[in-house]
């Protein structure tokens, strides 16, 4: 495992981060990583720890809590294909990228083309490391990066809920992408460069309400796979995590959220940025556009208020990054 | 006497074409003051609404300003359709083409916001901060529908 781990999750993305951009990445570590990676699936470390599924199936209160958490990381945003009025779930969602389309999967309980047949070990897998059940990687337009901070517990919460949705079957689409990015096993190398699994580990030394909106911002949020600027190659740039980006998805621009004053919230009060999370109303009364519609909507909004005050009070904490985008 | 023809129908060319460019920036013109007109218009909107948001929170002192401000937003609502002629996009305009394909819908919203700001115009006159503040948000939806469907997101040019 990496050491960075150890640390606050901030923090262990920014030395991680610095010493990528460096390149010095010890050889011998580089060849134990490319070991476990290639581990056979189901016998390494890559093998989540498996909870069991019992007999009896998920309690109506782990499928609630699913539910919320399903909410929290606005799963439907991306697996729903709105657009030409898909099912919730059920995936075919184009996601236009620098590397080609990619069509989101089919994560309702069909066994035959969405995830009916999962095991609990192997939804573990696919969220916290980003390994498919036949064992290949999934692309990072899957935001495992992100997701591989989620408690174990909660991720078996998310499987609960999805579990308890009606099933709908609809055949995958298979992702259409440029070369070389269409070679899937190419992944090795980016998951080398960008891919830092590990848990989440609460910082005891700040209140129990950041670490509760550190947590969701960084690990079941996911806010940092579109408000953090990525490398020409697709990782996110660690040194500006947050810090926004012209080159949102769809060319959208993606906001600063660090407290920046000018170019960040460093002049939003909390109740602002709480407001903003449920309303979409940016405190000078213009509102949010675009992909953050879908993500309000899809979930966020419907966050208790404790817990988007949580949000921003870690997102008040961070350290402010002078970074302008926009106009 | 074949030349002759030749510089006059260079002239001529030069003359209409000359005529066109202009017409054309002309239009360019008139489009981009339009839109300058109306995002003009949309940030004292913003303005107005902010004010009383400060009302609101308890930050300033309900007012005559407060009720002018929500006046302000009224009458600007009126305004808006007719800031927005057939095909007023420019670059600087994040206006969707589909304001002028489905004009019904953009005007019903349009006043659908003139009705929350005469009820915000109303509760801004009796003084009462709380109804002020919750037709604040009802207003500030109405805004944001409008949007939602008819305005891009921002993208760097």
């Amino acid at each position: 495992m990496p050491r960075a781990d150890a640390a606050g999750p901030a923090g262990a993305l920014l030395s991680r981060g610095r010493r990528g951009a460096r390149g010095a990445v010890p050889a011998g570590f580089l060849f134990l990583f490319w070991l476990l990676l290639l581990w056979p699936p189901g016998t390494g470390w890559a093998a989540a720890p498996a909870a069991g599924d019992t007999a009896s199936g998920p309690s109506a209160i782990a499928i609630s809590r699913g539910r919320y958490l399903v909410e929290a990381g606005g799963c439907a945003a991306c697996h729903t294909d709105a657009k030409d009025h898909g099912q919730p779930f059920a995936g075919g969602r184009a996601l236009k990228t620098p590397f080609g389309t990619f069509y989101t999967p089919n994560i309702t309980p069909d066994r035959a083309t969405g995830i009916g047949g999962w095991s609990d070990a192997q939804f573990l897998r696919a969220l916290k490391q980003g390994i498919a059940p036949d064992g290949s990687y999934y692309y990072p337009a899957f935001p495992y990066p992100s997701f591989t901070r989620i408690r174990a517990a909660d991720a078996l919460d998310i499987k609960a809920y999805l579990f308890s949705l009606p099933p709908v079957r609809h055949e995958n689409r298979p992702h259409d992408l440029r070369f070389p990015f269409s070679l899937r096993p190419l992944l090795v190398f980016w998951r080398l460069l960008y891919f830092h699994p590990g848990d989440f580990h609460p910082d005891p030394a700040r209140s129990a309400a950041w670490n509760r909106g550190a947590y969701l911002v960084i690990a079941l949020g996911h806010c940092g796979e579109c408000h953090t600027p990525r490398t020409f190659l697709g990782g996110m740039k660690p040194a500006l995590f947050l810090a926004g980006t012209n080159k949102g998805p769809e060319g959208e621009i993606v906001p600063n959220l660090t407290p920046d004053r000018g170019t960040g919230l460093g002049d939003w009060g909390q109740d602002d940025i709480v407001t903003l999370l449920k309303t979409g109303m940016k405190p000078d009364f213009d509102n949010v556009q675009g992909a953050m519609t879908e993500v309000i909507r899809g979930g966020l909004g419907q966050l208790d208020d404790s817990d988007l005050a949580a949000i921003a009070t870690y997102l008040h904490a961070l350290p402010p990054i002078r970074h302008k985008v926009g106009h | 006497m074949r030349m002759t023809y030749l510089v006059a129908g260079a002239g001529m060319l030069i003359l209409v074409g000359g005529v066109a460019a202009s017409v054309t920036t002309a239009r360019a013109d008139d489009a981009q003051a339009v839109v300058t007109k109306r995002q003009d218009l949309m940030k004292t909107n913003g303005k107005s609404l902010q004010a009383i948001l400060k009302v609101v929170k308890g930050q300033a002192a309900y007012g005559p300003d407060t009720v002018k401000a929500a006046e302000t937003v009224l009458s600007n609502s009126k305004e808006i359709p007719s800031l927005f002629p057939k095909d007023s996009i420019t670059p600087k305009s994040r206006a969707k083409p589909e304001i002028w394909t489905h004009w019904d819908v953009f005007k019903q919203k349009d006043s659908n916001l003139q009705i929350q700001a005469a009820k915000l115009v109303e509760v801004a006159k009796a003084g009462d901060v709380k109804a002020i503040g919750a037709q604040l948000q009802v207003v500030g939806k109405a805004c944001g529908a409008c949007h939602e469907t008819f305005r891009q997101p921002e993208k760097k040019q």
